[in-house]
């Protein structure tokens, strides 16, 4: 999805984060304003036309969550929130109030600009999969199986899937949220007798977060539920 | 005030108008009875009848049988001595003269004669006093006295028509021997019960009571015994007694012994006395029934007795009804306005209208003591007002002075109750009953003041319990010294050893009564200071104070001031360990904020077109940079996991966890070049813990087993259940030489190889520790040689147990 420019406003009190991200989402082909606090990050919004934002938390005169509530009164666009705050807590605080994404700082140039790739394809297509609205369309976040055409979308981009990998996935999807134990995934897709399978389901399991997910050690979708099995989020 | 002080006047005449009805009420009884009884069953009345009565019993038996036709007394000179001594000593009105006695009496007729059996009879003696006259008849020798006018009695010269001429009187008694006549008209004079001794012809005594029921006076009888004693007992329930013998004589000290009881002890068969004396002393007791036979007594109220009673006795019912009629109206009067200032007072009281008056300044106690003194002073009035009447029957009885002084109490004493009663719904009403007491006011600024001085501090200083040691040892040995002294004090007939000993053990007892309620005390003390313990252990409020004044107090404030050290410290522990935390956050924050830029511009310069050496550097500051990143985030995970925040959890399949761990692992195993030996018994074992963190930690002993074992080495690892714990044990052969023992490596930082620098932080065994013992577990290395084993234990939950429990149930 190269073809995709769009304008990236990027907010850090810190300017050489700032220029570093810009200069790195430049590379990719995108336009960047820059803002060094949550007021003038609501002036720059206001003064031109965004299309995502990526945004710090802790910043001088208006914090990163009060400038995503306010951004949110007025603007659907993609938020993201840039933190060094790693708490699952920091995380479950910044996506409730609105952010659509959180990377943690440090952050992996390749991971960031691929989440804002994908978050601007998602926003981009939008109005496409709403269309879409077939009854065996399972959407989950940018996650999108559609079971006629045994096709998986991820943010609009096609993802090519084995049979198992693809039988697992809707097993999984169709049941969001629910914990599935390797035995009972492998009954249900390969239809034998599970013993000792934890290591074939893990094996696939991997494959499929590679193939699904931006960072597949810090999975948005398919997560491993220690010590009990496995399961797709119900809520992104 | 015009309502309240009307109120307090009714109410004073009121009461004093109910006092005089009673003292109406008394006086008619003194007189005769109650309003509607009759004047002749007046108390005085029937014991003036009754004595009369009986003196002329006595008179006739004793004086008129033993006179002879000369009128001069034959009899025994004792006996008459004793029976002037009876008229001296009862203080009967009676005239002496040479020849007898002669009873006087304002009230009553009387006519007593005795007639001489004929055949041993003298000529007829004349009795020359008063009006009576001595009649000497042919046929009966008979001696009279009477104080009835010879107009009356006429002329009859025979005993018989004399008693005819008086039985035509009204209310009469007449005892003619051994028989009684009454008047049928007779309304008085009631003896209804009657007992009294007589012996039997054959001296045997018994008891008679006689009842008399129709108006008539009782016989009574009288008897002599063996030892000279003439006892009468006609009326009165004590015997009157004469003796034959002077006192002075050896038969008259025999005579006189005074017996106290009637015995069933049986002397030659007869019934005897029984005396203070040894039987022995009154040896062939016997007493004999006198006769009556001989005896007339004639006895009648006198004309117009009746007549001036009865118009006194009108006079005191007019006055009562008089009395009762006033006193109904200023009763109800004083009801309706104490009713009505009650109810105002109340009403002011709901509206909160109470105006502040001098009287808000008199401490309750004054109220109370006021209203106990108005209690106790309405039951003594009519004690005084009684004693008034008595002594000076012109200061209370018709006298006006006496109504306003008692009416006048009596309005200050309902002045007084209806205050207080007043200003008492006043005090409710406005929430102030409780503090205007003044006396807890008081006790509490005593206690204060005692509690400043020196004597208190001392006092306060000793020891909890050497009080009670010293009483209780105290008490105890003024027991001891009580019940040594008591016994003795019994037997001793020494009045002064008694007393002292007495004293001794009221003092004893005292003290030990007080001991007992300073334990009682204590004891009630204590138990709230073990609750104040309890409290303390359980970490909840005690809100109970115990009294400054007990022995406890002081022990009580040291623990309290131990509960507030130990509060204190924990509270500052609490906010230290969070200090801490919140630091290693800042930290790490503050280091992730430069290695962001570092990472970033790196990736930049990657970007970028350099030459080989320059990207070979870059290539090198990529890695160090990432795993300074690694370093970082360990840092921070290992301080929460310490700290035990951020720890969610859950139940979860040991067993399981190991299998993903490993399989998640598998590429990494599959790289190594090592084999892996899986030794695993059990099926399933649940455990409670964070899902997450158990599989770092997991992740981190495998991931150390395959970094730091010798190439082409099999790593051990091991999952077994061991009593209640599933273990987990990796066992590998090190690759270098151990050279640190097993404590140091779970220490933060520390490494195995101090001076390899590739990959990981130094942290992995230590968050593998911290994060086990952050689930419940427990995590250790054993070491052995070049053989280096990681051992972690969780508990597993009893989950087979409970369900049987709840098939069971």
């Amino acid at each position: 999805m190269e073809g995709i420019s769009a304008t990236v406003l990027v907010v850090d009190d810190d300017r050489d984060i700032v220029a570093a991200i810009a200069k790195l989402l430049e590379l990719e082909g995108y336009k960047t304003v820059r803002a060094y606090d949550g007021i003038e990050a609501l002036e720059k919004l206001s003064e031109n036309d965004i299309q995502l934002i990526l945004i710090d938390v802790m910043m001088p005169r208006l914090d990163g969550l009060s400038a995503i509530m306010k951004i949110r009164d007025r603007r659907n666009i993609p938020i993201i929130v840039l933190s060094a705050k790693s708490e699952d807590t920091d995380k479950i605080l910044g996506l409730s109030m609105g952010a659509d994404d959180y990377i943690t700082k440090p952050y992996n140039p390749m991971e960031l600009t691929a989440r804002v790739k994908s978050s601007l394809r998602r926003y981009m297509q939008l109005g496409d999969i709403g269309g879409i609205n077939k009854t065996d369309v399972i959407k989950i976040g940018g996650l999108v199986l559609d079971k006629g055409a045994k096709s998986i979308t991820v943010d609009g981009a096609p993802v090519k899937l084995t049979a198992t990998e693809l039988k697992i996935l809707e097993l999984l999807m169709e049941n969001a949220g629910h914990v599935f134990s390797a035995e009972e995934i492998y009954r249900k897709v390969w239809n034998e007798d599970a013993y000792a399978v934890e290591n074939t389901v893990m094996v696939h399991i991997r494959h499929i977060r590679e193939k699904i997910e931006i960072d597949p050690k810090e999975p948005r979708y398919l997560k491993v539920v220690w010590g009990i099995g496995y399961k797709i989020e119900k809520n992104i | 005030m015009t309502a309240f002080i009307t109120a307090c006047v009714a109410a004073g005449i009121a009461l004093f108008g109910e006092l005089d009805m009673w003292r109406i009420n008394g006086r008619l009884s003194d007189m005769g009875g109650d309003l509607n009884g009759s004047i002749g069953s007046s108390l005085e009345y029937r014991n003036e009848l009754k004595d009369m009565y009986e003196q002329l019993c006595i008179l006739g038996l004793c004086e008129l049988a033993n006179t002879d036709s000369d009128g001069k007394y034959v009899g025994n000179k004792y006996v008459r001595s004793d029976l002037l001594y009876y008229f001296d000593f009862n203080e009967y009105g009676y005239r002496k003269t040479d020849e007898g006695v002669l009873p006087c009496s304002d009230t009553f007729d009387y006519y007593v004669s005795y007639t001489v059996p004929s055949g041993q009879a003298d000529d007829t003696v004349t009795d020359e006093e008063t009006t009576s006259a001595e009649t000497v008849t042919s046929e009966e020798n008979v001696h009279f006295i009477t104080n009835i006018s010879s107009d009356i009695l006429g002329d009859n010269s025979t005993e018989k028509q004399r008693i005819e001429a008086l039985t035509s009187k009204k209310h009469f008694y007449i005892l003619r021997s051994g028989d009684v006549m009454t008047s049928d008209t007779a309304s008085s004079g009631t003896m209804e019960n009657y007992s009294y001794q007589v012996a039997d012809e054959n001296g045997k005594l018994r008891d008679v009571s006689e009842s008399y029921s129709d108006n008539s006076l009782p016989l009574g009888g009288w008897y002599s015994d063996n030892y000279g004693r003439y006892v009468f007992n006609f009326c009165n329930n004590a015997s009157i007694k004469f003796y034959e013998y002077a006192e002075n004589t050896e038969e008259g000290y025999d005579a006189r012994r005074e017996w106290v009881d009637v015995g069933s002890k049986t002397v030659d068969g007869s019934e005897v006395y029984q005396s203070t004396l040894p039987i022995w002393d009154m040896p062939d007791y016997k007493a004999v029934k006198g006769d009556t036979e001989g005896l007339t007594v004639f006895i009648a109220p006198r004309d117009g007795y009746f007549k001036s009673i009865s118009s006194k006795y009108n006079d005191l019912c007019t006055e009562y009804y008089e009395t009762k009629d006033f006193t109904i109206k200023c009763g109800v009067l004083a009801l309706v306005l104490i009713v009505y200032l009650i109810a105002a007072a109340v009403v002011r009281g709901l509206a909160g209208e109470h105006e502040k008056t001098l009287a808000d300044v008199i401490p309750c106690e004054l109220y109370i003591a006021a209203m106990l003194f108005v209690l106790a002073g309405i039951s003594t009035m009519k004690l005084m007002y009684w004693k008034m009447c008595d002594s000076s029957d012109a200061l209370a009885e018709d006298s006006a002075f006496g109504y306003m002084v008692l009416g006048g109490i009596y309005a200050v004493m309902t002045a007084v109750a209806v205050h207080t009663i007043c200003h008492g719904i006043k005090l409710i009403s406005q929430r102030k009953f409780r503090s205007s007491f003044v006396l807890p006011k008081l006790m509490n600024k005593l206690s204060e003041k005692y509690r400043g001085t020196t004597m208190y501090e001392t006092r306060r200083n000793r020891p909890a319990g050497t009080g009670l040691m010293r009483r209780s040892i105290v008490s105890l040995a003024a027991f001891a010294v009580s019940a040594a002294l008591l016994p003795a004090a019994i037997n001793e007939f020494d009045e002064y050893f008694m007393m002292v000993t007495l004293f001794i053990c009221g003092i004893s007892a005292t003290y030990f009564t007080y001991s007992q309620i300073r334990a009682i005390l204590l004891a009630r003390d204590l138990t709230k200071l073990d609750k104040r313990i309890t409290a303390l252990n359980r970490n909840t409020p005690f809100e109970e104070e115990i009294s400054p004044l007990s022995e406890l107090s002081r022990p009580s404030d040291m623990l309290k001031n131990i509960s507030d050290t130990v509060s204190d410290a924990v509270e500052e522990q609490i906010k230290s360990e969070r200090m801490k935390i919140e630091l290693v956050a800042n930290v790490s924050h503050d280091l992730k904020t430069p290695l962001t830029s570092i990472i970033s511009y790196i990736d930049l310069l990657k970007k970028t077109e350099l030459d080989d050496e320059a990207m070979g550097y870059v290539q090198i500051l990529d890695k160090k940079s990432q795993k300074l990143k690694g370093i970082v985030a360990d840092v921070f995970s290992l301080a929460k996991a310490t700290s035990g925040i951020d720890v969610n959890m859950e139940e979860l399949d040991f067993v399981r966890l190991f299998n993903q761990s490993l399989a998640d692992a598998d590429d990494k195993i599959k790289g190594s070049g090592r084999t892996l030996k899986i030794n695993v018994t059990e099926d399933t074992a649940p455990v409670m813990g964070d899902g997450n963190k158990l599989y770092r930690v997991l992740q981190n002993i495998i991931d150390n087993a395959l970094k730091y074992s010798l190439e082409g080495s099999r790593i051990f690892l091991e999952l077994k259940s061991d009593g209640g714990n599933i273990v987990f044990t990796a066992k590998n052969i090190s690759s270098y030489p151990i050279d640190f023992t097993a404590d140091e490596i779970t220490e933060r930082f520390v490494r195995g190889d101090k001076s390899r620098t590739d990959g990981g932080s130094g942290l992995g065994l230590s968050i593998a520790k911290s994060f086990t013992e952050a689930c419940g577990g427990g995590f250790e290395i054993e070491l052995d040689g070049d053989m280096f084993k990681a051992i972690m234990t969780m508990p597993i939950i009893n989950k087979e147990k409970n369900e049987e429990k709840e098939t069971i149930e």
